[in-house]
Parts: C-alpha cells; sequence; structure tokens
C-alpha cells in the first residue's frame, strides 16, 4: 500500500500523540508508585528486611553427611540381576552386600546396599546446590568445594562415599551478604567493628568471608531505610527522580527486582505467555459469541429472538468473571453438577500452560477463563452491534459490523485486561496479573513497575492500531 | 394523584424492562440505606465482623484446651478460661477449619458444664446464640437480624433456612446480613465513582468543546484524547492495585481510582458520538441528546466500577468487611458442598448490575424519546 504525503502526515500525527499517551501512562504511574507512597515504600522494604536481622547464617552455609543408599527389589530377583539393573560389577555388588549369596534369589525384606555412598547428582538436585537444577553443574561445584575427598564412579556415575562430610556451599564474603540482603556493605561494616567468629582478631572487611553457623549483627531499621531511600531514589530531588524514571522507562531499563537478583524486564518477560494467551483466548471469544449475538438481538431472525438475543446479551454484561468461572468449574469438574464430570482442571500441569506442549490439557485450564473473561466484551460487542444496525446502518452490513466490533474494543479492552487478572490468580495460570499481585504484596517496585508499563505499552499500541482501522473503514465507508 | 399514577403507569407500560430495572434498583436501595448506620441500621442488618476470623489464630492453643477437656479433666478448664473459649468469637473462627469442629464444641462443652445459672452467667451478653434447653447447651439460633454479624461456629455452612434465609458462611456468618450489608458498599462505591467520574469528565469534554468554532478546536481534542488514552492504559484493576499499594483500603482510595477510568469514557460518549460537537454545529443536537448520552455513560461506568470494585474484593483487597466479591471468594472452597455462599453472592452482585443497565437503558430510550401526556 501506497501512503499519501497527507496520509503520511497523518500517521506521524498519530504515532505522535501516541507517545504523548505513553508519557501520560508512565507519568501516573510514578506520580502513584515513586512520588506518592515512598514513605509506605520504605517502611514496608525495611519491614520486609529487618526480618531474621542477626540470624544464624544457615543458609549460607550447608553440610551434608552422606550414607548408603538402600533399595527394595521384588522378592525372587537374584544379585546379578540387579547388578545389571543398575550397572554395577556383580564383584563391587557382592563385596558391598557379603551376607548375601550371590547364587541364591532374594527372600523377602532383604536389604540391599548398592552403593557406599549417595549418588552425587541425587544430592545435588535434593540439596538444590544449583538453581536451576542444572546436576551436572552442581556436581562440578560439589567437587571443586570439596578438594580432598574422591568421588569414585559406578556405571558412569559418580558418588561420594559414606562416612564423609560434604560442605555444599561454600562461606560468603561480606559484600556478597550484603548484596544478597540489599544493605550497603558499609552499613554491616559499621555495626560489626570487631570481627567475626572466623577472624576475631582482624577487621572485618568487604571481601572477608563468613563462616557457617558465624553470627553476624545486621545493620538496625535507621540504616536499612536510609539505603533503602537511596536505592529508591527518594534522596534525590522528585524532579530528578521523575527525569531518572522516564529516562530509564525509555530505554526499558527496569532495574533488579528486590526479590531476586534478576532483571524485571526478564521476569516479566517470562510471564508474558501467559497472560497473551489468556487475553488472546479470551478476545476470540469474545468475538465468536458477541458478533452471532448482536446479529440476533437485532432482529434478523425475527422479533422474539431478539428479544432472547438482547437479554443474553445483559446477561453476559452483568456477571462478574471470577464468578462465572467458579459456577462453570462446579460445572465441570469430577464430583460437580455431573457423575464423574466432564474433565478435571490441571492447575498445576506445567504443560498445561502452553498450547505447543499438550494442545487437549491447555484446552482444559485455559477454557474456563477464558470463556468467562470474554464474556464481557461478548455482550459489549453485542450491544454495539445492535445499535449500530438499529440506528440505520444498515447499508454496508459487513463493514459497519466490524466498525461496530471495534468500538467496544477501543474502550474496554483495557478493562478485559485488568479484570482477567484476577482470573489468572484464579487459575495459576503463571501470567503478569499473578505476578503482579504477588510482587505488589511484596513491595517489588521494579517488577510492578514493569509490568504496568509493558501493558501501557501494548495498550497505545493497540489503540493506534484500532484508530488506523476505523479511520481506514470509515474512509471506505465515505468513499464507497 | 390519579393521573400522576396513571401516567407512571403508561410509563411503565412503554418500557416494561426499565421497570423492572427500577423495581430491583428500588429493592437493592432500601436494602442498602436500611443498612446505613450504627446497630445496622433501621433494617437491623448486622455488620459483618470479618476481623475475628481471618486473624491469625492459633489453633494448637485450642486444641491443647479441647484435648484437655475430652481426657476427662474438666478441672483443667478453669471457669474463666472456658468464659474465654465461649466468649471468644477468635476461638470459634480458629475451630472452623477443623472438619469435626462443631463436634468438638458439643462434645467437650457439654459434658463440662450442667449448671445452667454458669452458663447463664457466661453466656449473658456475650452469646446471644447460645442457649440452654432441657440442660442441653445449643445454638440459639435467632433468626437474621443481630447486632454484630460475629462468626458462630455451630451454625456454620447452614443451608437457606427460615432463620438464615441466605444460609451461613463457613464461620457461621448469616450470609443475609453480609449480602445486604455489601449491598450498601456496592451502591456507594459505584454511585459514587459514576458521579465523580462523569461529573469529572464533562468539564474535560466542556474544555474539548470550547474552541470548538476556532481554527486549533480539533488540534486541541486530539492532544486531550491523547492525554485520556494514557490514562486508559493502565488497566483499571492495574490502577487501582497501584493505589492501594500506597493507601489503606478506605472508600475514597477506591472510589477516586475507579471515577479516573470513567474520564475516557465520558469523553467518548459526549465529544464523539452523538451528543458531540458535530450535531451541536448541524443544529440536531438537543439537550434530550445530551441527557440521553449522560444517562448511558453514567450506568456504563457504574457498571465497570462495581465489576472493577468486586474484582478488588474478590483478591481481599477492598474495604475491610466484606463486599460480594470478598463473599464470593470465600465460598469458593464450598462451592460444591455449601454452594448457597457463591450462588447468591453473584446473583445479588448480577441482579444489581442488569437493575443498573436496565433502569438506565429505560431511562434513555424515555430522554429520546417524547412521552404520551395523560390519556
Amino acid at each position: 500500500m501506497r501512503l499519501s504525503p497527507g496520509d503520511r502526515r497523518r500517521l506521524l500525527v498519530r504515532v505522535g500523540l501516541a507517545l504523548v499517551s505513553l508519557w501520560v501512562a508512565l507519568s501516573i504511574i510514578f506520580l502513584l508508585f515513586v512520588g506518592a507512597p515512598g514513605e509506605f515504600l520504605v517502611s514496608k522494604l525495611s519491614n520486609l528486611e529487618n526480618q531474621g536481622a542477626g540470624q544464624r547464617l544457615e543458609e549460607v552455609v550447608g553440610e551434608v553427611e552422606v550414607g548408603a543408599t538402600t533399595k527394595s527389589y521384588p522378592a525372587g530377583s537374584t544379585l546379578p540381576e540387579i547388578a545389571e539393573d543398575q550397572g554395577l560389577s556383580l564383584t563391587d555388588l557382592s563385596s558391598l552386600n557379603p551376607q548375601i549369596d550371590p547364587r541364591q534369589p532374594l527372600s523377602r525384606s532383604t536389604v540391599i546396599v548398592l552403593l557406599d555412598g549417595e549418588w552425587l547428582d541425587e544430592l545435588v538436585v535434593w540439596n538444590r546446590l544449583v538453581l536451576p537444577e542444572d546436576a551436572a553443574e552442581g556436581i562440578e561445584l560439589l567437587k571443586l568445594r570439596n578438594p580432598g575427598i574422591t568421588f569414585p564412579a559406578v556405571g558412569g556415575r559418580e558418588y561420594a562415599p559414606t562416612g564423609k562430610t560434604l560442605t555444599l556451599h561454600r562461606g560468603i564474603s561480606v559484600a556478597d551478604f550484603a548484596r544478597v540482603r540489599r544493605i550497603t556493605t558499609e552499613d554491616i561494616l559499621e555495626v560489626n567493628p570487631r570481627g567475626s567468629a572466623g577472624n576475631p582478631n582482624g577487621r572485618l572487611h568487604a571481601d572477608s568471608f563468613l563462616q557457617h553457623g558465624e553470627q553476624i549483627i545486621l545493620p538496625l531499621t535507621r540504616i536499612t531505610e536510609a539505603a533503602i531511600r537511596h536505592r529508591l531514589g527518594l534522596d534525590r530531588s522528585v524532579g530528578g527522580q521523575y527525569m531518572a524514571f522516564i529516562w530509564d522507562a525509555v530505554r526499558f531499563d527496569f532495574d533488579t527486582s528486590f526479590q531476586s537478583q534478576e532483571s524485571a524486564l526478564g521476569i516479566v518477560a517470562g510471564r508474558l505467555a501467559g497472560t497473551v494467551q489468556l487475553n488472546l483466548f479470551a478476545l476470540i471469544v469474545a468475538l465468536a459469541i458477541g458478533v452471532p449475538l448482536g446479529l440476533l438481538a437485532s432482529g434478523v431472525r425475527g422479533l422474539r429472538v431478539a428479544q432472547v438475543g438482547r437479554l443474553l446479551s445483559t446477561l453476559a454484561l452483568a456477571a462478574p468473571s471470577f464468578w462465572l468461572a467458579l459456577l462453570l468449574i462446579a460445572a465441570v469438574t469430577p464430583d460437580g453438577l455431573f457423575e464423574g464430570g466432564l474433565w478435571s482442571i490441571p492447575l498445576t500441569d506445567p504443560d498445561a500452560r502452553n498450547i505447543t506442549d499438550s494442545p487437549s490439557q491447555f484446552f482444559k485450564l485455559y477454557s474456563i477463563p477464558a470463556l468467562s473473561g470474554g464474556l464481557l466484551l461478548a455482550g459489549l460487542v453485542a450491544i454495539s452491534i445492535r445499535r449500530r444496525i438499529k440506528a440505520g446502518d444498515g447499508a454496508a452490513r459487513r463493514r459497519s459490523t466490524i466498525l461496530a466490533v471495534i468500538d467496544p474494543l477501543r474502550v474496554y479492552l483495557p478493562a478485559m485486561i485488568g479484570l482477567n487478572l484476577v482470573l489468572e490468580v484464579m487459575f495459576n495460570l503463571q501470567g503478569m496479573g499473578l505476578l503482579l499481585i504477588q510482587r505488589i504484596f511484596q513491595a517489588d517496585q521494579p517488577v510492578v513497575i514493569a509490568i504496568v508499563a509493558i501493558t501501557a505499552l501494548f495498550l497505545v499500541w493497540s489503540f493506534l492500531m484500532l484508530d488506523g482501522a476505523r479511520a481506514l473503514l470509515e474512509r471506505r465507508e465515505r468513499t464507497a | 394523584m390519579k393521573a400522576g399514577l396513571r401516567r407512571c403507569w403508561l410509563l411503565a407500560r412503554r418500557e416494561p424492562i426499565g421497570s423492572l430495572g427500577l423495581i430491583v434498583l428500588l429493592f437493592w436501595s432500601v436494602i442498602a440505606i436500611g443498612a446505613i448506620g450504627s446497630g445496622g441500621g433501621w433494617l437491623g442488618v448486622a455488620r459483618y465482623d470479618r476481623s475475628t476470623v481471618f486473624q491469625e489464630l492459633n489453633p494448637d492453643f485450642v486444641y491443647y484446651r479441647a484435648s484437655l477437656a475430652l481426657d476427662g479433666a474438666p478441672s483443667d478448664l478453669s471457669r474463666q478460661e472456658l468464659g474465654e473459649l465461649l466468649g471468644d468469637p477468635e476461638i470459634y473462627g480458629g475451630l472452623a477449619d477443623a472438619a469435626d469442629a462443631q463436634n468438638l464444641i458439643q462434645d467437650f462443652i457439654q459434658p463440662l458444664i450442667s449448671d445452667e445459672a454458669l452458663i447463664a452467667q457466661l453466656t449473658a451478653g456475650r452469646q446471644p446464640w447460645l442457649e440452654v434447653v432441657d440442660g442441653v447447651f445449643r445454638e440459639a439460633d435467632t433468626g437474621l437480624i443481630r447486632d454484630n454479624n460475629r462468626p458462630l461456629m455451630p451454625a456454620a455452612l447452614k443451608p437457606p433456612s427460615w432463620n438464615h434465609w441466605f444460609g451461613t458462611d463457613r464461620a457461621g456468618h448469616d450470609t443475609y446480613a453480609a449480602v445486604a450489608d455489601s449491598a450498601w458498599q456496592g451502591w456507594l462505591i459505584g454511585f459514587l465513582a459514576a458521579l465523580i467520574g462523569v461529573a469529572g469528565g464533562a468539564v474535560v469534554a466542556l474544555v474539548g468543546m470550547l474552541p470548538a468554532s476556532t481554527r486549533s478546536g480539533p488540534a486541541v481534542r486530539s492532544v486531550i484524547k491523547s492525554l485520556l488514552d494514557g490514562l486508559a492504559a493502565l488497566p483499571p484493576l492495574a490502577l487501582l492495585l497501584l493505589v492501594l499499594l500506597g493507601h489503606a483500603p478506605s472508600t475514597w482510595a477506591l472510589v477516586l481510582p475507579l471515577a479516573a477510568i470513567a474520564l475516557p469514557l465520558v469523553w467518548r460518549e459526549l465529544v464523539e458520538e452523538e451528543s458531540s460537537i458535530a450535531l451541536y454545529r448541524s443544529r440536531s443536537w438537543s439537550v434530550r441528546t445530551l441527557a440521553a448520552s449522560l444517562i448511558r455513560v453514567f450506568r456504563d461506568v457504574m457498571i465497570l466500577a462495581l465489576l472493577v470494585e468486586a474484582g478488588i474484593s474478590f483478591l481481599g483487597l477492598g474495604q475491610t468487611p466484606g463486599g460480594w466479591g470478598f463473599m464470593i471468594a470465600v465460598g469458593r472452597a464450598w462451592i460444591l458442598t455449601a454452594p448457597w455462599m457463591t450462588l447468591i453472592a453473584g446473583l445479588a452482585f448480577a441482579s444489581l448490575l442488569m437493575g443498573i443497565y436496565a433502569f438506565g437503558s429505560g431511562l434513555r430510550n424515555l430522554a429520546t424519546r417524547r412521552v404520551p401526556s395523560g390519556a
């Protein structure tokens, strides 16, 4: 399509105005979240971070004692069979189990010792040595941190011999600890002038290691508060804060999360799929129900049908989505309305959260929230179509129906996305809505700002698209 | 007088659905107005007392006491402790989570006290729902109207009956009283939000219309429009969540963001739709079209505000006592065994919304059409 100079100018104006909208949205976020409740955030964060102050640092250093692994096999198995099954040599197995005769089948409740220790990969996974649980990387770390111990291997798998104490984590430095607790290193050093249990004579430095079970004093609220104010940028002037906020948002730099040391944008991007799938699915439902309902209600097929259509579209408007979803759950689940139930909703199945992983599970999980979440918009679409057709706009019916669909979308898309947050929470959909509500309770400012800003960006973009489509259609109608 | 009635009848005949909506609205208004004020207002509808149930409870304490009593050691439970146990609704709340809590209470309190005078003394003024009949200690199901809709364990999860029209919830709150109490809140928040939102939106619209005749009119309007789009780009529920992060949930903390949501809707209705400047210039504009637009947008804003408020209270972030969304959320776990909690709260909410929609539409139709006078 070729744009005339006039069109190009209009397009530029529209994009410019969309940028103004974005700026307004960001300013409102700033006012609500950065400016006004700053004091509230400070007190909330310092409360959160002062919990457990002065506790023993058990989470920092861990030790594990390894024992022998035992396993049950059905009666009648023989030792060679088990050796083969486990990938062990018969001589190894016999030496570990001298009381068992390798030629006899095993009697009931015999305990077989498979290893004189424990598999390293199992240790790693159980103790969550590395997150995410990458067993291979964890084994390497474990070997690295326990250089005095040799780890024998059986069948390609390494194990830790019995009776040894393995160190899982090394001590962490004061600087690392300060980063984890989100306090400045100087604050820790200021309240711990006398050194530590591991190093009682010297002074504590930023890079001195804290040992297992060691106690250090965490800074008082006063100091933490000052650090938090500094981190939130509240010690700057409001104007400076505002400029920094806008400039960060423009560069998509949303800082790292207060909860985990990941970038807020990355966390939000990981949750995008859940929200997009839900709202897209809800939008499809809204159109698939709303358009036929609107045509029915505008009396295309007789008065009686029209009244039913009107009633249905009003009903769709009035029932809150989470209530409908609850009723639908009650209708389909086992021990619900029907004998045996229609299907059970896979609330915790990770495969169900993505349409590509398992379409059947996906539809079991998403159909109810999409239906109940799209119904409000369906009712509005139906009412809008009826209104437009009744206003005598029947000449170019197809085009006018599209216009009638664009209208309510333009106004109520934000409301639908907003109300669908509740459904994400209800159905554990792992989208941005669930994240938003979790992080709001934790006062995780960067993540909350990232979520709202990205939603605002999407909505402004969709306003631009819908306005453009509307303008094009109306022009075509005029020229037709 | 007679002519006035006749006129009303004619109006009702013209707009049957709108009249139905008016009846529904009047019904909820009576309940809402009746529930205003202390002591449950003149309807005597009890305040929904949520604080005592959802506090952090210590079940160990209750089970310790209960096990002492069940072991046949009544002397371990001093008179004062018994009084605490009986008089403290928190403990009922704590027991509410145990499946056999009701039996526990009946099994261990009844054998302990056969002295009617003691029970009367312990329960006087504190436990209006407990009474002694023939030496047996039981729930005095005094019905709907209480000064305080406190959790009442022996009455938990009762299906609708004459005493509890809409049944009771998991802690023994009367569902009817809770619905009525929430009606007042719903009304107040929805109505205030719509009123402030539409008034504010009208002012913005007026600013947009002022330079209508000058050449800069369209430019001014598209700038205002893009400012309002910025407001609209924050989803209503998210906006409210941001506000509630920094402020305690009060009526105003809910009403003002909801009113802000209304501004883009009002702009659209007044400036871009049928009451618009284009119509004003073409002289087909009239006060009637303006009134119709205002009614329509008021109706839409109120419905949207109520929906969003219900969503917030469903998440447990709304105003402290109850709300219909909160009731639905509480009834969630009992949807199969005790569906009346969820069903009735949801139906009440949907009926109010449909009432608003129907009445608004009827009023709007009357505003656009000339009404036949008298005969």
